[in-house]
């Protein structure tokens, strides 16, 4: 197949139909959306932001500046998940990280239940 | 004037957005009228803005919509708001075409938009989206592909 037509093949590719669909949705979402009377394009917008409940405008707002924070938070707890693993990994002693970092004495099963007979 | 604005409008949809974007087309195309070197014809340059300015004007609205509560974001149906003329079959064929053209990926749908509605060559898409001859070739292929698994269950199409 030459170049030529190969070109015309690949052009007689495109549905006709399909894009005369496509061209006669677009030739009307423009005339609508580019309408003259500035006013009917205020209208609309109105139109549209009045679906929203206004005493919900509050929450919502809340709830947008939530979503990164909770998005922040999981990351900082995964990552104080993945610090803890690889601590836990490569400290040779019986205690974990938390009764490292807090000086407490490593606690067995056997050291739990042992009587400190001098106390008494 | 008419190509930017259906270029525009097949990009983005209809919302109201669309007259921004093709404000800001035309004062872009006044500033960098000068450095026009006619390597490609003024109509595939203005388009080549359009598309640069819808694609900007995308990036933008999943920015918006990235930081919209769930609720919000959900309930943004710019056709819902368009003016429902006509038979119910006919409106709900309108909202399916639109829903399948902005589900396709952003280069995607740049090929259709040039190659479908606007009706540009092959060539020419090349030219306008400063992209080498097959990749148009197969970003139409899978956005058309796309389109059809989209809408196969609409009976109008070829």
């Amino acid at each position: 197949m030459s170049i030529a037509q190969h070109h015309h093949s690949s052009e007689a590719d495109v549905p006709e139909g399909l894009s005369q669909e496509l061209r006669m949705l677009v030739h009307e979402e423009r005339d609508e959306t580019m309408m003259s009377m500035p006013t009917e394009r205020v209208m609309r917008a109105l139109g549209a932001s009045r679906s929203w409940k206004k005493e919900n405008v509050l929450s919502l707002e809340l709830v947008s500046w939530f979503r990164p924070v909770v998005l922040a938070g999981s990351f900082v707890i995964l990552m104080l998940i993945a610090y803890n693993v690889k601590l836990s990994s490569t400290n040779d002693y019986d205690q974990s990280p938390t009764e490292m970092l807090l000086g407490l004495p490593p606690v067995t099963v056997a050291s739990a239940y042992e009587l400190s007979i001098e106390d008494h | 004037m008419d190509e930017v604005s259906r270029t525009v409008t097949g990009m983005l949809g209809p919302v109201a957005e669309v007259d921004d974007v093709v404000q800001e087309v035309f004062i872009k195309l006044h500033r960098s009228l000068t450095s026009f070197r006619g390597d490609s014809s003024l109509k595939t340059f203005v388009i080549r803005m359009a598309i640069n300015k819808s694609l900007d004007a995308l990036r933008k609205r999943k920015r918006a919509r990235w930081l919209q509560p769930w609720s919000l974001a959900e309930d943004q149906d710019p056709v819902s708001s368009a003016n429902s003329d006509g038979n119910i079959e006919s409106v709900e064929r309108k909202r399916e075409l639109r829903r399948a053209i902005d589900r396709l990926p952003d280069n995607q749908k740049a090929v259709i938009v040039l190659r479908m509605i606007e009706d540009l060559s092959t060539q020419e898409t090349a030219t306008a989206l400063n992209l080498p001859y097959g990749t148009v070739l197969s970003r139409l292929k899978r956005g058309l592909d796309r389109l059809k698994s989209d809408l196969e269950s609409s009976t109008w199409l070829d």
